[in-house]
């Protein structure tokens, strides 16, 4: 029997080696996606910072120049209205802008609350996450100096935080950091490698008659399965090792839990997502069937599934298809285990969904092969 | 025929059928193929062969029927005799992003074969059907004919005892075609049993049985000469200078079944049981000059031909 499972899975390799288009795209794409997030720009320091100062006092002079002592903020000169903010923060010429209203000096000499808003381009998350940490550092210790100054004025009533300073990352609302980004990453692309390869490798042989020739052989069901999962299984990890190691290496992120269990949860996600493609296989009638088929799969799991878009803040029944998609519970573990460094004691319940999944979709796809058998 | 070895078959179909929703593709089919003869399934495109051969390999499920091979049961029992049961598709099917040695690893692992076995297997199969030069080959570079003898080999790795071939020679000149048969002669010799499949007459002649279906029914079985003998005719081919008014001349007798122009001559059918020297007599005396050749048995045409005439007569 691992004679002939061998023999089946040493020929996808061979086929795998001579098709270098999903060769290319099975290695190529976890890159690809991963720069294009410009994860790779670490350089933060520098930002191009234009300042929109309505109040136009030595008070909020001050606050550039604590700003621009950092080094982290580069001010490259004064705009007059929101507009340009947006327009030149739109054009890639500005990272950060920082915004006084009229009334900050005088909020600020009155004892009250003087808001300034610090704006931050949040698309690059790396960039972002610096530009807010430091901005949030200088307005806190602007405010402590100036509390200290009001306190020593000898004010009689509780004072108020002098500067209330608002940071709003515009285009990543939720701050999504590589830690963050790259366990959804992983779930995305390991479930479209499992769906697209599985549904059109058998499909494929459906539509050339190549699988009859091998029915025809001693080989049995069960192994001419194996023969055919094991490959996609095998591909589907090392996708995800190249991409842990690379957010490893290059963005550190590292992996605050046990690698075990990242990666024996995995495996359930692995097997339900394949339930999917083998489904998918035994309706397609072809192979460009069975990559719009799969592509359909492909959108709710992106948008759905709390990759890019959280999903507490999106209407119930999408809130609803969200459980129910194997790659929203899959994201959840390894968030759970690459940020927190949480256990089974916290993932037990996302292992237990996906099992779920793995039998509704596995009765339907096994039922889906018997009918295609008859 | 007959003899001591009034042998045991190697495969008996009895009563197969195959539905397709209300569709029966393949009707009642009952048949032998004996140890180590060339079993020909002649039919028109369409006949039920291919289906008939899938259910046999277990590809397909049939709708109902029996049949035995090698002393097992094909549709309860299928998993004891793949081992000695080899096929190839009329759809070509083996992998043509893998090499032509590859595939025939391939195949040779999945039937069990491995390390020297498989390397002399290999070996062998490729001198056979000398394929050698092809070994490092991808398959779809290769001609039909290549693909054809490759395709050969690797149903063969592993010497089945029966082997199932469906239109193994479609769409390649004579001169490999009779190349082919050679090679299906020679794994006879080694005691293979061939059922074939074939709409091609050239072919069906040189086989040891024939089975003809047409829509999935058997219309006739048995050995060529003795098909064309039970047909219970006579043909006489004639060449003449004025072969039309001959050929009108000739449909007019009585004993003359059809008189069909071939060439500049014509060809007569008579009944087995008439006597041509007097058909031909008479037409001498319309004042017909021309040269007979002596009487012969009617081909495997001109049973193909009865044989869809009596059906249209029927339908
Ligand atoms: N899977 C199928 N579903 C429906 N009809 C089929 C199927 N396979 C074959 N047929 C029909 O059965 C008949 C016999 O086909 P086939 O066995 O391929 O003929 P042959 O091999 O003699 O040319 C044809 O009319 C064909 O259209
Ligand atoms: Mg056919």
């Amino acid at each position: 029997m691992w004679n002939r499972i061998r023999a089946l899975v040493w020929k996808e390799f061979l086929q795998l080696r001579r098709d270098k288009l999903t060769l290319v795209m099975i290695l190529f794409i976890p890159l690809f996606q991963i720069t294009i997030y410009g994860f790779l720009n670490n350089d933060v320091k520098h930002l191009h910072t234009i300042v929109l100062d309505e109040s136009r006092s030595q008070e909020s002079r001050d606050f550039v120049q604590a700003m621009s002592a950092t080094q982290y903020f580069d001010v490259q000169g004064e705009v007059s209205s929101e507009a340009q903010i947006r327009d030149l923060i739109d054009k890639g010429k500005a990272e950060v802008a920082i915004w006084f209203p009229p009334d900050y000096a005088r909020e600020l000499r009155g004892g009250g609350t003087a808001q300034a808003l610090v704006i931050v381009d949040a698309s690059n998350a790396t960039v972002a996450g610096t530009a807010m940490s430091v901005a949030f550092g200088v307005g806190q210790t602007r405010s402590t100096q100036i509390m200290f100054d009001r306190m020593g004025y000898g004010q009689a009533t509780k004072p108020k935080t002098p500067i209330d300073l608002r940071i709003r990352p515009w285009y990543n609302p939720n701050l999504r950091t590589p830690n963050f980004i790259i366990p959804g990453l992983v779930a995305i692309i390991v479930s479209m490698t499992c769906v697209m390869f599985a549904a059109a490798s058998i499909v494929k042989e459906k539509e050339r008659g190549t699988l009859d020739q091998v029915m025809v052989t001693p080989v049995r069901p069960l192994e001419l399965f194996l023969g055919k999962v094991i490959p996609i299984i095998g591909m589907a990890y090392a996708q995800m090792t190249v991409l842990l190691v690379l957010a490893r290496v290059a963005f550190n992120v590292p992996i605050a839990g046990s690698i075990l269990l990242l990666y024996a949860s995995a495996f359930l996600f692995i097997v339900a997502m394949l339930g999917v493609g083998v489904r998918i296989s035994t309706v397609a009638q072809s192979q460009a069937q069975a990559s719009q088929m799969s592509f359909m799969m492909f959108l709710p799991m992106v948008f759905l599934s709390d990759y890019i878009f959280p999903i507490h803040g999106m209407p119930w029944p999408f809130q609803v298809i969200s459980e129910l998609i194997p790659v929203t519970h899959f994201i959840r573990i390894m968030r759970a285990i690459v940020m927190r460094g949480v256990g089974l004691e916290v993932i037990w319940i996302h292992a237990a969904k996906l099992l779920l999944f793995i039998a509704f979709i596995w009765t339907i796809a096994v039922k889906g092969m018997k009918r295609a058998a008859a | 025929m007959g003899g001591p070895v009034m042998a045991e078959s190697i495969l008996e179909v009895e009563n197969l059928t195959k539905r397709f929703g209300d569709f029966t593709a393949v009707k009642d089919l009952s048949f032998e193929v004996r140890p180590e003869e060339i079993f020909g399934f002649l039919g028109p495109n369409g006949a039920g062969k291919s289906t008939t051969i899938k259910m046999l390999c277990g590809v397909l499920m049939p709708t109902s029927g029996k049949a035995q091979a090698l002393g097992h049961d094909l549709f309860t029992d299928a998993e004891k005799v793949r081992q000695r049961i080899g096929y190839m598709s009329q759809k070509f099917s083996l992998l043509d992003d893998l090499t032509v040695g590859e595939n025939l690893a391939y195949f040779g692992q999945l039937y069990g074969l491995e390390g020297e076995k498989l390397k002399d297997a290999i070996a062998q199969r490729e001198r056979e059907l000398q394929i050698k030069p092809l070994e490092q080959l991808l398959v779809a570079k290769l001609s039909t004919g290549e693909k054809q003898r490759v395709s050969l080999a690797a149903s063969t790795m592993h010497r089945p005892r029966m082997l199932f071939l469906d239109e193994p020679t479609s769409g390649v000149d004579p001169l490999r075609r009779r190349l082919f048969w050679e090679a299906m002669d020679d794994l006879v010799l080694d005691g293979m049993s061939i059922l074939v499949t074939t709409h091609n007459l050239g072919e069906a002649d040189q086989c040891d049985r024939l089975a003809f279906i047409m829509a999935g029914q058997l219309m006739a079985y048995g050995r060529p000469r003795a098909l064309k003998e039970d047909m219970g005719r006579r043909v006489v081919e004639v060449r003449s200078e004025r072969f039309r008014e001959l050929q009108r001349e000739a449909a007019l007798h009585p004993d003359v079944i059809s008189a069909e122009l071939m060439g500049r001559g014509v060809r007569l059918s008579l009944p087995a049981q008439a006597n041509p020297e007097a058909v031909l007599a008479h037409l001498r005396g319309q004042g017909l000059a021309f040269e007979p050749k002596s009487p012969e048995l009617p081909s495997l045409e001109d049973l193909f031909i009865k044989l869809v005439q009596d059906s249209r007569k029927e339908a």
